[in-house]
């Protein structure tokens, strides 16, 4: 009776989450999402494939961030490639004496997309109009030269970035007489893993001519940082162009372009694992005075269950 | 001299077949010459900078349809139809027309490229360009058969590359 008239607080999802998992392994490991008991080393994680502590100064609260967790994905570098053709190589033609952009669009797009809404280069009938250049992604080379975190279920390397400004402990002149100084926050981002993309771009015009317009404006961009840069830059690298006119029988004449971009990228995924055991924030060193502290029972955690009274050893 | 095949008989056909395609079927597209003293061409051997063309001369004729077909490339779907235009030959010279590869005939909106011209439907089997004449135990060929026909087949071409209408914005 006492529970009626109360509100019903809704599970979050989080909450809902944990409810539904049924570890395989809890009567040995326990259940990892939901910890209890921490392993006090990285040997007994690995040993007990548990999950290692992460200590109490790297349990801090995400909330009231100013910034999202920092993540790069394979989008992003796709992004990059058109940006930079739309926006900074912006191509253009001559035909029939008007200048026309050249419009960039991923290859092989759904064909409902192609037909019913990629209207802006297609003709009454539908037909590709050209100019036109596609790029589609081919291949991801990881390229294990470069550093990395070392280990995906405890990562160890870090880029480090410092918050300008925290609210929670803003520096004012009262701080300046106390000689007090502020907590700094940093941002720690686990060192992405580094990746070469293989894309391949097809330039498709009606002319010759035109298609040497395009080739000179990408070739001249060729090996620089390609993106936008409010967000992600990346190196580019181009190495060679293939021409090719086709004459069919019965068929339209068309004159193509093709050559590979080489992009040297970064991935920070936005996954459960990196949420879970990477570092994400943390605050450098500050004083704390304790004046008075009293107990009315000591105990000690020695494992296994097993909590020792202090008490009854003192006395 | 031939029996048959005389110029009456090529004329009857004639009448008949413009009738028919005037009156009775009334399909028609226009037709499009390139002008070959103004359009110029590059080293690549195209005209980049414009065409210029004579025309359009509207004519009766028989559309032989295939399907449209939407062949899929990286690029996405794509259009292409392949269409034949069959004209009475004597309508074309009139109008002082030499229907060409490359030429472009603009049908239901479209426009189609002249990939082949077919001159090969003789009355009697007999192309009165060749009149075999003179020949003196028979004289009078050339007055015997016809070419009644342009038989052209075309392929549709994308708009925007003749410059005719304006279709990029």
């Amino acid at each position: 009776m006492a529970e009626q008239g109360k509100t019903p607080i809704p599970k979050s999802q989080r909450e809902i989450s944990k409810g539904l998992h049924e570890p395989h392994y809890e009567n040995q490991a326990g259940d990892p999402n939901n910890v209890t008991k921490y392993a006090t080393s990285l040997a007994d994680a690995r040993t007990n494939n548990q999950v290692i502590d992460p200590g109490r100064a790297s349990r801090i609260s995400q909330k009231g961030n100013s910034w999202k967790p920092f993540t790069i994905g394979i989008k992003d570098l796709d992004e990059a490639i058109k940006y930079y053709f739309d926006n900074v190589i912006n191509p253009s033609v001559i035909q029939n004496g008007d200048r026309i952009a050249v419009p960039t669009i991923y290859g092989s797009p759904e064909r409902w997309k192609s037909v019913q809404r990629d209207g802006y280069y297609r003709d009454k009938k539908g037909k590709i109009m050209a100019p036109l250049i596609m790029y589609k992604r081919t291949n991801i080379d990881r390229n294990k030269g470069i550093t990395n975190k070392i280990d995906a279920n405890f990562p160890q390397n870090y880029a480090v970035f410092q918050q300008p400004y925290s609210k929670q402990n803003f520096y004012n002149s009262l701080s300046v007489l106390n000689g007090a100084k502020p907590i700094k926050t940093y941002q720690a981002i686990v060192i992405p893993d580094f990746v070469t993309f293989t894309y391949s771009c097809v330039i498709y015009t009606y002319y010759m001519e035109q298609l040497n317009q395009i080739i000179e404006a990408i070739n001249y961009a060729a090996d620089t940082y390609w993106g936008n840069p409010e967000r992600f830059k990346f190196k580019a690298m181009i190495n060679s162009y293939q021409t090719i006119t086709e004459l069919n029988v019965g068929q339209q004449r068309t004159v193509k372009g093709t050559f590979d971009i080489k992009l040297n990228g970064y991935i920070i995924p936005n996954v459960i694992q990196k949420d879970l055991n990477a570092l994400k924030k943390f605050s450098s060193d500050s004083k704390i005075i304790i004046n008075q502290e009293t107990t009315e029972n000591l105990t000690r955690d020695r494992g296994n269950n097993f909590i020792e009274d202090i008490n009854t050893n003192l006395d | 001299m031939a029996l048959f095949g005389r110029t009456r008989d090529v004329n009857l056909i004639k009448t008949i077949n413009r009738e028919l395609l005037g009156d009775v079927i009334t399909q028609q597209c226009s037709f499009y010459k390139i002008r070959l003293e103004e359009t110029t061409f590059n080293l690549y051997g195209e005209a980049a900078g414009g065409k210029f063309y004579d025309g359009p001369i509207i004519f009766n004729c028989l559309v032989e349809r295939s399907d449209q077909e939407y062949p899929e490339s990286d690029l996405g779907v794509d259009f292409s139809w392949s269409t034949i235009f069959k004209f009475l030959r004597e309508d074309v010279i009139n109008a002082g027309i030499q229907p060409e590869v490359g030429d472009i005939i603009l049908y239901n909106e479209g426009y189609y490229q002249v990939d082949d011209v077919i001159s090969n439907q003789y009355f009697v089997g007999k192309d009165p360009a060749y009149p075999n004449e003179p020949n003196p135990l028979n004289p009078g060929l050339s007055d015997f058969g016809g070419n009644l026909s342009y038989i052209v087949k075309a392929h549709y071409e994308p708009a925007d590359k003749f410059g005719i209408t304006k279709e990029r914005f």
